[in-house]
């Protein structure tokens, strides 16, 4: 799915864009060690952590996009930094959970 | 050398033992030799309230709290005097989660004063993270006039490294805390620049400085030389 689709069929908000890219699943955890050592290339990452060293992980692992969740907010300085690096964010009010669920029929 | 461990417990936070009580662990730093120490509890300032009324025995007090930022990474902010911390305190508490804490299931909040009598109990779970980020915490500890410690770093749950990943660049602390002789020689050659603390986290009596750590004092005189 590319992530435009991707986007729409979340009906997330998009805080930050990059360039054209598919997504191949999702990903879920806050624990930054944790995602630098687990998450896949190309993965929709759905966490609540906010913390500027998320767009770096995302750069690092090639992550397709981070989905913030569940409402969490993220600092204007953070989305300026994503937008500089062209790193997709979405947010949404859902969970991870309701997100993955909304993508697994088409992921 | 200058013997410190900066980084301990009272009866305050819900895991630490119940006779963790500011005399006695002034006591029990005394026994052990250090010049200096730190009270560090959990998200709250409060049990320090009547330690200038205690004999000291010669032990210097700063006066600590840990806190739990929003990311969840443990933090430990140190102040000269009880005013600054409480100031800072009352600066953050408004960001403070207040959820109902269960003694039975996380452990006593208890507030001793200067004769070991319990006077208060905190009904809010003081495990819950102040919705706080790291960089505007560390920037609310420098206005007030404290150090800023990243505790612990090598935690696998509330340490910084396992929380956000690595050591943010632009991250505006003043030192970083290990546990072990271990840990303080890797991270050594990881943050060379770094200001080190070896603490011991004590949660009971027994483990106030289970790392009988020591700095030179040229070392800790400048690191604390702005503070007084």
């Amino acid at each position: 799915m590319n992530i435009e689709a991707f986007q729409q069929q979340t009906g997330c908000e998009v805080y930050s864009k990059g360039s054209a890219r598919e997504v191949s699943g999702v990903y879920i955890s806050d624990l930054l060690s944790w995602v630098m050592g687990h998450a896949q290339e190309g993965q929709a990452w759905a966490t609540v952590q906010a913390h500027e060293n998320v767009i770096a992980i995302a750069k690092l692992k090639e992550l397709a996009c981070i989905i913030l969740v569940e409402g969490a907010s993220m600092q204007e300085e953070v989305i300026r930094k994503a937008q500089e690096e062209e790193v997709w964010v979405f947010a949404t009010l859902d969970s991870a959970y309701e997100v993955a669920k909304k993508l697994a029929t088409s992921l | 050398m200058i013997r410190y461990d900066l980084h301990i417990h009272s009866a305050l936070s819900p895991c630490a033992d119940d006779e963790m009580t500011i005399q006695n662990i002034i006591k029990m730093a005394h026994v052990c030799g250090l010049d200096w120490i730190a009270i560090c509890d959990h998200n709250h300032y409060k049990a320090l309230t009547y330690a200038n009324k205690l004999q000291m025995y010669g032990v210097g007090l700063l006066y600590g709290m840990e806190l739990t930022t929003r990311e969840e990474v443990h933090l430990l902010a140190l102040f000269s005097s009880l005013t600054a911390l409480t100031a800072f305190y009352e600066t953050i508490a408004p960001w403070q989660t207040k959820v109902l804490h269960q003694a039975e299931l996380f452990g006593n909040q208890w507030i001793y004063d200067e004769l070991d009598q319990k006077v208060e109990t905190i009904d809010y779970t003081l495990w819950s993270a102040i919705d706080c980020s790291i960089d505007t915490l560390c920037q609310l500890i420098h206005e007030h006039h404290g150090k800023a410690v990243l505790a612990h770093i090598y935690h696998a749950s509330h340490g910084v490294l396992a929380v956000l990943g690595f050591i943010p660049k632009t991250l505006a602390f003043d030192a970083i805390e290990v546990q072990s002789v271990q840990e303080l020689q890797l991270a050594k050659l990881s943050y060379s620049d770094a200001m080190m603390f070896l603490n011991s986290d004590a949660h009971r009596l027994v483990d106030i400085d289970r790392n009988q750590a020591s700095m030179e004092p040229e070392l800790w005189h400048a690191f604390w030389r702005d503070l007084t």
